[in-house]
């Protein structure tokens, strides 16, 4: 059997083609990219856990109320937004405490996120949402 | 210096500069963009401004501003969360499951959805949150 070679070969039937794969790929990426930083606060939700694991009466309880409009108070004394930080290393280290987190009834999500970064930040004691 | 038009391929001249440019583009958006999954329901992320950034959350819990919720692609009440999540839990990552709440979303309507993950078993949870740009409100 003879294959008969093409001896004039079009470059721009294969190239279209191209075009079409890579327009499509482009299409794809651009709808399904997204240019979102997103950033991660971990939190224990307290509650049950392992029974008797951690024995969490060694540690002091620091309760930090949450209410709108960043106005916070730490074991009841209000406290504003800048010296959250300072007030939760006030009452102790990571070592001697863990911090309570308690919304009230006009917090939203942002306020207690916003309350959340500042405590791991200060790093003086895990943070645990009440419910 | 001019140089003469080739002859006899006038299609090629407009074709191979577009290839360029869209070949740029891709490479572009495939480097710059990450690929991130698109919840069911409108959930505006929380902002932080300095929490560890992390990649898109992948089969997360959704919560919607007006308490929907939202579980590897399906809506789910409160019950229904507990049940699926305590099945993942062995499969889960350290037990740390990613969650996205609305930041609009008042404290009192997260407390149920807290209380089903506690009942399937979840001690830690990951917030997922928004990096916000330097110098923004």
């Amino acid at each position: 059997m003879r294959l008969d070679r093409g001896t004039r070969v079009r470059r721009t039937t294969s190239l279209t083609s191209l075009v079409d794969v890579v327009f499509l790929l482009l299409l794809f990426f651009m709808l399904a990219s997204s240019f979102s930083r997103f950033s991660v606060i971990e939190v224990g939700l307290g509650g049950t856990g392992a029974p008797g694991a951690a024995a969490p009466s060694a540690l002091d309880t620091v309760l930090l109320s949450v209410d709108a409009n960043g106005r916070y108070s730490v074991n009841g004394a209000g406290v504003e937004t800048g010296g959250l930080a300072s007030a939760l290393r006030r009452t102790g280290s990571a070592d001697t405490q863990r911090i309570l987190l308690r919304a009230t009834a006009r917090a939203t999500t942002q306020d207690i996120v916003s309350a959340l970064e500042i405590a791991r930040s200060a790093a003086a004691g895990d943070v645990i949402l009440a419910r | 210096m001019r140089l003469a038009p080739r002859p006899g391929r006038p299609a090629d001249d407009g074709i191979v500069p577009l290839i360029n440019i869209v070949f740029l583009l891709l490479i572009f958006f495939l480097i710059a963009g990450t690929i991130a999954p698109r919840p069911e329901i409108a959930v505006a992320y929380p902002e932080t401004r300095e929490s560890p950034v992390t990649r898109p959350p992948a089969d997360a819990v959704f919560v919607s501003s007006g308490s929907y919720i939202s579980y590897r692609g399906a809506a789910v009440d409160t019950g229904g969360l507990t049940a699926m999540v305590a099945a993942d839990l062995p499969r889960l990552s350290d037990d740390h499951l990613p969650v996205v709440v609305d930041r609009s979303l008042p404290a009192r309507e997260l407390s149920p959805v807290l209380n089903a993950l506690t009942v399937a078993g979840v001690t830690r949870v990951r917030l997922i949150t928004l990096r916000a740009r330097k110098g923004g409100p």
